[in-house]
């Protein structure tokens, strides 16, 4: 009898269990324990954006890796707690130089076409992700330093990488390292990205159909009997089928779970989220997406913030807590350091490290002889403006980040610093960010490993590089602890050194972080057991629907 | 606007243009915005106050305030300078480019002619906002740029008025007069074409420009127009939608200014067109 433990259960976090709450008062179940699961049925589920490509070894979008989870199992799964646990592989064994990977794999599993899943099909697939055909944007770069796979025997095999790389686990648990069938992988690769039929994994569900513009089907594996230790619902999914509808305009989305056309809707507007939880039928599920945070990144690598002072100054002089209690309409919390609290190895310690102070932003800016005032009202030293660009391109800013961006811009023009927003098409962005040619930009990455911090904070991920460091940070002590962190198998040390890395960029000022994105579902009350996995992303496996 | 319908059927019945006579005044309130609209409104329509929020109208907000605490009072009347630029400054140089395409059409012999009007008859085959959008494509957003597309995509619609109207002045018996008596092609086309051109070419550029300014906000509505936090009503309309069930004033004044611009330069417009086609029958 296995352990089932219920922390992917919808109160994952205490704001789903406050909205189910709310929801339990206006009804006589709660949508997440609404008596025995029910087989049968369909769920439909509304997001934003429609992907273009449905290969997850191609594509490098969330939105990809939330619906093709329904299609593809991976090796080993994340635990809300960042520890991992067997999937498709029943055990796993490190090498001491942590360059070995050892799995066994489970001897139960088919592929929907009928295709055992064995050790052949895992190499087959890594070398698919690593092949330059595949033109892979993302799951490439998260397999990492990978060799080959040794297949050792008919369910057991060996990746060998070429150097030390802790985050294997965590990327071997994401759907970009799951498994297409063999056979679709010969027969047909050229259509993998077209998703459908040619989208065939060991996952709960099969890949029905795919009508581009309108919706996709996904419907029941019944011989499905290998879901993770840890998932409530341990056999084939209960609902018969799951559609997925695209509604990127916001108030349509909410006015489709509200009106009963969806069942789920994803990314409900913080604006909407109060009047929702009132909703009679209707009930509001929040996680907070693990990750780097939503910050401005200050550009070290040039005047002004070469200098600590000027990098403090700037953060002093945002009221962070007030602009994301506006923008957010209360409902999003605001970040104290670089990563989201529900991101594994999390540090507490910048919280309530620093503080608003618009007149402390004014000493520091004195002090670095900021002291002239040009008509404008802003500052000048020897008849220069303090004038700081953002970059930022328009079609992929959300609005409410543009808000954001507009309140930080007018917090700094009350202490006499011009920040100018300058719009870029994607096109032009891209070669001006790598060339440095900006002051701020701001980006948050998704992700439950806290090894994104090399991605973001090490100087050997400079943007130019494909990396995402945003303040082109050159820290030696930050890379070694980096590096430390990376070849480091010991789970207490990492988390010490990933939580000495975050204090350093906090207490040197590197970005200025502002608030913790949270995934909001509008959830019906016919439907039940839809949960979050380590990334904060909706699960459909567990799920059930009233008849 | 069926009740303005109304006033201005009234008006002409009585042989009293109240509807024209209104849309001016409006006109011209939105001109004073444009000039100077510190003499409207005294708030700062950047300034940011989050702990005012949302708040509905009333008090020191008669129309309430945005989502990061912004007078929309403000931010509407500062808005009409970016708006209406966009709007007539389209219009502007759509009548010039226009202009200068149907008169070389209809003077510059058939070949030339032939060449001109086939290009703007593919060019018209698009919606003018369709155009306006390739153009930005390949110039780029910004203030600037989305002016330049809405004017280039009006550019077909006059260039084939002034054309038609240019022929027929052009083969008249004074022009063919005047010829005879040695007077050079380009002065004809000043002094004989040209006059009779601009009436027809008045009238449709003011019912255009109800058209540019809705396209204009519509571009800006799309991310396309003013970069933040320039105040635009395009843009201000977009940001508001997000807020239509919580706080509508947010989007609804915006719109409401557009509204009353195009109404107004409609009306105007139609007001226009009915004299000089009263005019044409004159003997």
């Amino acid at each position: 009898m296995p352990t089932r433990r219920s922390f992917l259960l919808l109160s994952a976090g205490s704001l789903a269990a406050v909205g189910l709450t709310a929801c339990s008062s206006t009804s006589g179940g709660t949508s997440g324990s609404g008596g025995a699961p029910r087989d049968g049925g369909t769920l439909t589920f509304s997001t934003d954006v429609e992907p273009d490509v449905y290969d997850p070894h191609v594509s490098p979008a969330d939105i990809v890796g939330v619906l093709l989870r329904n299609v593809f199992d991976s090796l080993v799964a994340q635990r809300s707690d960042g520890t991992f646990e067997p999937w498709l592989a029943k055990e796993w064994e490190v090498s001491k130089d942590g360059k070995a990977y050892s799995f066994r794999l489970r001897e139960d599993v088919t592929f929907t076409d009928g295709t055992p899943f064995d050790a052949e099909a895992v190499k087959a697939n890594f070398e698919h992700v690593v092949a330059p055909a595949t033109k892979s944007q993302y799951a490439a770069t998260l397999i990492g330093p990978y060799d080959r796979t040794e297949v050792t025997g008919a369910h057991s095999l060996t990746v060998h990488l070429r150097k030390p790389y802790a985050s294997f686990l965590h990327a071997l648990s994401t759907t970009y390292l799951g498994f297409h069938s063999p056979k679709a992988l010969r027969e047909h690769p050229g259509e993998l990205a077209a998703g459908g039929r040619y989208s065939v994994g060991t996952g709960p569900f099969t890949f029905t159909s795919r009508v581009k513009g309108q919706k996709l089907v996904f419907t029941r594996n019944g011989a499905y009997a290998w879901t993770p230790e840890s998932a409530e619902n341990q056999g084939p999914a209960h609902i018969r089928q799951l559609v997925v509808t695209f509604l990127p305009e916001n108030a349509t989305r909410v006015g489709a779970v509200t009106s009963g056309q969806t069942d789920v809707a994803d990314f409900l507007p913080a604006n909407r989220i109060a009047t929702l939880k009132k909703q009679p039928g209707l009930s509001v599920l929040s996680h907070d997406s693990p990750g780097v945070v939503y910050q401005y990144f200050l550009n070290t690598g040039r005047a002004p913030f070469d200098e600590r002072d000027a990098r403090l100054a700037v953060r002093a002089a945002v009221d962070t807590e007030a602009i994301t209690k506006a923008v957010f309409a209360g409902q999003y919390r605001r970040a104290w350091g670089p990563l989201s609290p529900s991101t594994p190895a999390y540090a507490k310690s910048p919280e309530d490290s620093w503080s608003y102070d618009p007149d402390r932003a004014g000493e520091l800016l004195d002090g670095l002889g900021w002291t002239g005032r040009d008509a404008d009202g802003y500052r000048t030293k020897g008849g220069k403006r303090f004038s700081l660009t953002l970059l930022y391109v328009p079609a992929y800013t959300k609005a409410e980040r543009r808000t954001f961006d507009t309140a930080v811009q007018d917090a700094l023009k009350k202490v006499g610093v011009e920040l100018k927003l300058n719009p870029l098409d994607a096109g032009s962005y891209t070669p001006v960010r790598n060339r440095g040619e900006y002051d701020i930009i701001a980006f948050a990455w998704g992700g439950s490993d806290p090894d994104l911090l090399r991605t973001v904070f090490h100087s050997k991920s400079q943007l130019a590089d494909g990396g995402a460091n945003g303040s082109r940070l050159h820290d030696a002590t930050i890379d070694g602890w980096l590096d430390e962190a990376g070849a480091t198998s010991d789970p207490a040390r990492r988390t010490e050194l990933y939580g000495k890395v975050q204090q350093r960029i906090v207490a040197q000022a590197y970005t200025v972080p502002a608030f913790v994105g949270t995934r909001q579902l509008g959830v019906r009350q016919r439907a039940h057991g839809v949960t979050f996995d380590a990334s904060a992303w909706p699960l459909f496996q567990g799920a059930w629907v009233d008849a | 606007m069926s009740a303005l319908a109304q006033v201005a059927g009234r008006g002409a019945r009585l042989g009293m243009p109240v509807a024209p006579a209104l849309a001016a005044l409006v006109l011209a309130l939105w001109a004073v915005a444009v000039a100077a609209p510190g003499l409207l409104v005294a708030a700062d329509p950047d300034a940011t106050d989050v702990v005012a929020a949302l708040r509905p109208p009333g008090g020191a907000h008669p129309f309430g305030t945005d989502e990061l605490g912004r007078d929309v009072l403000s931010r509407v009347v500062h808005g009409a300078r970016l708006s209406l630029t966009i709007g007539f400054g389209a219009t502007a140089l759509g009548v010039a480019g226009g202009l200068l395409l149907g008169l070389l059409a209809a003077s510059g012999g058939r070949r030339l002619d032939q060449l001109v009007m086939r290009v703007q008859d593919v060019l018209l085959a698009f919606p003018e906002l369709l155009l306006a959008l390739l153009v930005v494509t390949v110039v780029g957003s910004g203030t600037g740029n989305v002016l330049v597309a809405i004017g280039v995509a009006a550019v077909p619609t006059y260039a084939r008025l002034v054309r038609g109207q240019a022929l027929t002045v052009i083969r008249s018996g004074y022009v063919e007069a005047a010829a005879a008596l040695g007077v050079r092609r380009p002065l004809v086309v000043v002094r004989h074409v040209l006059p009779n051109v601009a009436g027809p070419l008045l009238v449709l550029a003011t019912i255009g420009t109800g058209t540019t300014v809705i396209s204009g906000s519509a571009l800006s509505f799309l991310g396309l127009g003013a970069a933040p936090p320039a105040a635009e009503w395009g843009a201000m309309l977009s940001d508001g939608r997000e807020f239509l069930a919580t706080a509508w004033w947010t989007a609804t004044f915006p719109g409401l200014a557009i509204v009353s611009v195009v109404l107004s330069v409609t009306v105007l417009g139609r007001h226009l067109q009915g004299r000089s086609t009263r005019g044409e029958g004159r003997p």
